[in-house]
């Protein structure tokens, strides 16, 4: 059963970029609190895997993932299409057997304790798929249906008020194919809350839906998330990240290169100045004295990093006019998951699609 | 409790397979060839004449010259005609999809995650088709009842060995016929569940179920391969009429069941094993 | 860390994926489940059938005598036939075979459920037969097709059919109760449809012609029995390679008929009980009252003394023991024929009263020729040409001038007979 593709337990932790010290330092909590005898269930960390690793013929898909999802986060996991998130998320639900390493969820085994995990578990993978022949309601009752946990005498209720939690109530009764790609989508979100969950998976939950769409989806979020639950949301879009998650993981290429706070993420990569002027020669000399690294030099404007311990503003400005540059504009971009992500790749982030 | 949340997941299988508009047409479908075949007879023997042209009426379906004489034999003649095809390719459209169908519209994986368990999914869809078998074989049967009291005469009926038995001793025999063609559908409709864990695409499932069940017809009528025919599902179907014989045959019937057993449990087991060691990628 | 380690609630082995391992260990279950199966398909009849049962050793002779003195009469059992005689399998087979074993009875006219046309079909392919006796005089014997039955039931006087694929019934009236001993299955004679008639007929032209010996024993039917194996002698032109009876050790009746050719290869005929009981059937299987709406046609009475066959068809026969050869002259045959005069099956000869007036004879020896031509092969001698039929057992030639030379001997012995008789 030896699988040679397995990672060396150290190469993950290599991978791991920026937030290092942060995430080896919460790795070191969760660890010492499983040592401490709350494993599992009662465990701050609900999703944690171990070099879990996934080939199809011959090429990896998904490859030594170290993962942990803290108990009552709201964990963007972010990567380009293809980049292994749904496989992973698959693993996770039982769905695909892992080629090696191990996966548990709510601090037990998968896939193998899917039967006891699962029923704590709301998911929504990869878009809503509905039986089109079937109302709305009918669909939910038949997936209720499908988990042995769920208690028929309350299968209706619990329905409905899926149903009215998001917004589908009036619409319960139309066929299923006769529904919009927002109304498919929030009847998926409702199959994912016909039981009070501990976790909900949530892969591209606002995937085709209008801004107002999406917008009520994150209220959702956040609101369940508020109730205390986790809740481990897949994106390929980094705001949605940035405005609803508290924590982030990122993955390119099937491997895992960052995980931590959204906060420690973004921290990673430090503020950028960007200077407009017609002389960027002269500005980009400057620039680079005063500490500046990773200068990039267009037709009218300088970008650089600024150092760790980063000189005033106002007087880097004063000193650029007295130079004789002639300041067009002077500013910090934002920085952002984007920038943490270029940085830990060295490639732009793939939104089409 | 389980068991009864476990009947919670068969029912909403079985309103799912019987409210499809797809099923409803099949049934339909099935409804219409006694109803076909009734006027048929009805028509070709109105000025005393015989059917199958032929004096020894060979090639005509089996009891359809004793049906201008007793209405009840339509039923006989309507399951003897549709248990070669009709109902098989029902069935193998039903089997095939069961699982194949949920897989290409992505259903399977709600399921499973909901968790719905995969032997138990399994259980629960190959038992519906098996429900669709029998309610199938009785859309038939009830279908060539109702056109075989409305256009002939109806009264004793003559038993193949040519003795006479009563009206209501024949409508017994009629369910037990019924329920034989149903269980000789057992093997197909294991075979069927398990394409259709093999594929994702209900069509590709159905497509491939039917047409085994084409190949497997056309290698039972090769004499040259007699010596797998007794191992072929369909080979002992028509064992269904030894029931008419006096006294009733059982050797075929029992080969017929036992055949269908091995079916199921050779194909049934091949179906687990496929679906709980698969990845649900779809 | 490591020192302070605690049990994982959960051991790690489970969180190993299982993987390949499993999934190997769960296709087995249907390797397993078929590999039984074939197991205790080809096993189960291996041991019902296995060793051969011990009996006491017992001489031809008194193997013989006591099938002679054998006072079973009463019989409830199924048959197998199945004959191979190397035709390709066409209805048409059968009516030839039926042409030259009875000539002129293959009348397109009958009744579906007329014996004749029914029995005939049991000289091609293999059938299941039901076997059903009470005494000489009351007979039942039913073909199991499929979804299909034909049954020839004879009470006394009373012979009556009943073809279920036509829903037709036949009846007719016999001679009294004759003195002629009857066999069980007699009831078709020319067509044996038990091993006893069949073994009746053989032993009775193997009387001084052949060489019996007894070999070993056999299980048929559940029941144990003695091998008797009939060989020909002082016969040189026969196909007959051997004939083996597996005879009844507790009651004498022959349970089981095989018939190889000398040119090897599989049995030419085999019948044979795959159960068999020696009770007396139920009274009620040999009652049979025509169904209401089924059209009965009633058969001719025949005059059991009269010839069987038409006038000027009487076959002559040359030679004796295996190597006979029966000699039709089908031009008179063809001529009685066009008179009307119905061929008869020996045993029946019973022609439908109410029979469309299609003639016969574009039936008889026309048909023959035809299918004569469709089978045959040109041969030629000094008797001039003619046109051979050859099958594993029988073999036949019709010369050009319409004489018709039948037997279960080579085709040469056949041409030889013609050349003589130039």
């Amino acid at each position: 059963m030896a699988q040679p593709q397995a990672a060396a337990p150290g190469e993950s932790a290599t991978t791991v970029g920026a937030p290092r010290t942060a995430a080896e330092a919460r790795a070191a909590v969760t660890e010492a609190a499983e040592q401490g005898g709350v494993a599992g269930d009662t465990g701050d960390v609900v999703i944690e895997t171990r070099r879990l690793a996934k080939q199809y013929r011959g090429t990896l898909a998904v490859d030594g993932l170290d993962l942990r999802v803290p108990r009552g986060s709201v964990f963007g996991f972010l990567g380009p299409n293809g980049s292994g998130k749904t496989t992973t998320i698959r693993m996770l639900m039982g769905l695909i057997q892992p080629t090696s390493g191990s996966a548990r969820v709510l601090g037990r085994p998968m896939p193998n304790a899917a039967r006891s995990v699962l029923p704590r578990v709301g998911a929504l993978i990869e878009g809503p798929a509905l039986y089109g022949f079937l109302s709305g309601r009918h669909n939910l009752l038949r997936f209720d249906a499908a988990d042995p946990t769920a208690d028929p005498r309350t299968r209706k209720a619990r329905v409905g008020a899926a149903l009215e939690r998001v917004g589908l109530a009036a619409a319960a009764d139309k066929k299923a194919r006769a529904y919009s790609l927002g109304m498919k989508q929030r009847l998926g979100l409702a199959a994912a809350l016909l039981q009070p969950r501990e976790l909900l998976v949530l892969d591209e939950p606002t995937n085709g839906l209008d801004p107002q769409g999406m917008r009520e989806i994150r209220a959702l979020v956040r609101e369940l998330a508020a109730d205390g639950t986790t809740v481990f949301l897949s994106s390929h879009l980094l705001d949605e990240i940035e405005q609803v998650c508290t924590h982030a993981a990122v993955m390119a290429r099937g491997r895992l290169i960052a995980q931590g706070t959204v906060a420690e993420l973004s921290a990673g990569s430090r503020g950028r100045l960007g200077v407009t002027t017609p002389d960027v020669a002269e500005a980009a000399r400057l620039l680079a004295a005063r500490g500046l690294t990773g200068l990039v030099t267009e037709e009218q404007k300088v970008i650089g990093e600024l150092p760790a311990e980063p000189p005033d503003l106002a007087e880097l400005n004063a000193e650029l006019v007295g130079a004789g540059v002639r300041v067009r504009g002077f500013g910090l971009e934002r920085t952002s998951l984007e920038d943490t992500f270029v940085a830990l790749t060295g490639e732009g982030f793939d939104v089409a699609g | 409790m389980r068991v009864w949340w476990s009947l919670g997941l068969l029912r909403s299988e079985l309103v799912t397979v019987f409210r499809r508009w797809r099923t409803l047409a099949l049934f339909g479908v099935l409804a219409g060839v006694p109803l076909l075949v009734g006027i048929a007879v009805r028509i070709e023997t109105r000025n005393g004449g015989t059917v199958g042209g032929g004096p020894r009426g060979d090639n005509g379906p089996a009891f359809l010259e004793q049906v201008s004489n007793n209405g009840l034999f339509l039923t006989f003649a309507s399951l003897a005609a549709t248990l070669p095809f009709f109902l098989p390719m029902a069935i193998g459209v039903v089997a095939g999809d069961s699982v194949a169908g949920e897989a290409g519209g992505g259903t399977l994986r709600y399921l499973l995650v909901a968790p719905a368990g995969r032997t138990r999914l399994l259980v629960v869809k190959y038992a519906s088709v098996l429900a669709f078998c029998v309610v199938a074989t009785l859309v038939v049967a009830l279908s060539g009842l109702i056109v075989g009291f409305a256009l002939f005469p109806v009264g004793e009926v003559t038993t193949l060995s040519g003795t006479t038995i009563p009206l209501s001793a024949g409508m017994l025999r009629a369910l037990l016929i019924a329920l034989l063609v149903a269980g000789s559908l057992v093997g197909i409709a294991a075979l069927g569940l398990f394409v259709s864990t093999v594929t994702d695409s209900g069509i590709a499932a159905m497509a491939t179920t039917v047409g085994l069940l084409i190949t497997v017809q056309i290698v039972d009528t090769i004499p040259q391969l007699h010596v797998v025919q007794p191992y072929l599902f369909p080979h002992y179907w028509l064992s269904f009429a030894d029931i008419l014989r006096d006294p009733v045959q059982w050797t075929g019937i029992a080969k017929n069941l036992g055949l269908q057993a091995l079916y199921a449990a050779v194909f049934g087991s091949a179906a687990w094993a496929r679906f709980t060691t698969r990845d649900v990628t779809a | 860390m490591a020192l302070i380690q605690p049990a994982r609630p959960e051991p790690e082995q489970p969180d190993e994926p299982g993987g390949r391992g499993r999934k190997l260990a769960r296709y087995g279950v249907p390797v397993a489940v078929a590999g039984v199966a074939a197991a205790t398909i080809g096993l189960v009849p291996a041991l019902a059938d296995a060793g051969d049962p011990s009996l006491p050793s017992v001489t031809a002779e008194q193997l013989l005598t006591k099938i002679a003195a054998s006072q079973t009469r009463t019989v409830d059992g199924t048959v197998k036939v199945t004959t191979d005689l190397g035709l390709p399998d066409l209805s048409g087979g059968s009516a030839l075979l039926g042409g030259l074993g009875t000539p002129g009875s293959g009348g397109s006219g009958d009744s579906p459920a007329a014996p004749q046309s029914q029995l005939t079909q049991l000289l091609t392919g293999s059938h299941q037969l039901h076997v059903a006796a009470d005494g000489p005089d009351r007979q039942k014997i039913s073909i199991i097709e499929p979804a299909a039955e034909y049954s020839l039931i004879r009470n006394g006087t009373q012979l009556w059919a009943y073809d279920s694929g036509s829903d037709q019934a036949y009846h007719a009236t016999l001679p009294a109760p004759s003195q002629q001993h009857e066999g069980l299955g007699g009831a078709a004679d020319g067509v044996p449809t038990t091993p006893q008639a069949a073994a009746e007929q053989v032993l009775k032209a193997a009387d001084g012609t052949s060489r019996i010996t007894v070999d070993g024993t056999a299980r048929v039917a559940g029941r144990s029995a003695y091998e008797l194996v009939v060989t020909p002698e002082h016969a040189t032109d026969t196909t007959v390679g051997a004939i083996r009876i597996a005879v009844d050790s507790a009651t004498g009746v022959p349970l089981k008929f095989t018939l190889t050719p000398k040119g090897g290869g599989k049995a030419v005929f085999d019948i044979g009980f795959t159960r068999v009981d020696f009770g007396t059937p139920a009274a009620g299987t040999f009652t049979f009252t025509p169904p209401k709406g089924v059209k009965v046609t009633e058969g001719s009475t025949p005059s059991r003394a009269a010839s069987p066959a038409p006038q000027g068809a009487a076959p002559t026969v040359l030679g004796k023991g295996w190597d006979t050869i029966a000699v039709i002259d089908t031009s008179a045959l063809n001529k009685g024929a066009g008179k009307g005069a119905d061929g008869g099956f020996a045993g029946f000869g019973a022609q439908g009263k109410d029979k469309p007036a299609r003639g016969s004879g574009d039936s008889g020896s026309g048909d023959v020729s035809a299918l004569l031509n469709g089978f045959g092969s040109k041969v030629s001698g000094s008797f001039g040409t003619g046109t051979a039929v050859h099958t594993r057992l029988v073999n036949a030639l019709l010369t050009d001038k319409g004489t018709l030379y039948v037997g279960a001997v080579t085709q040469s012995a056949l041409v030889q007979a013609a050349d003589a008789a130039k």
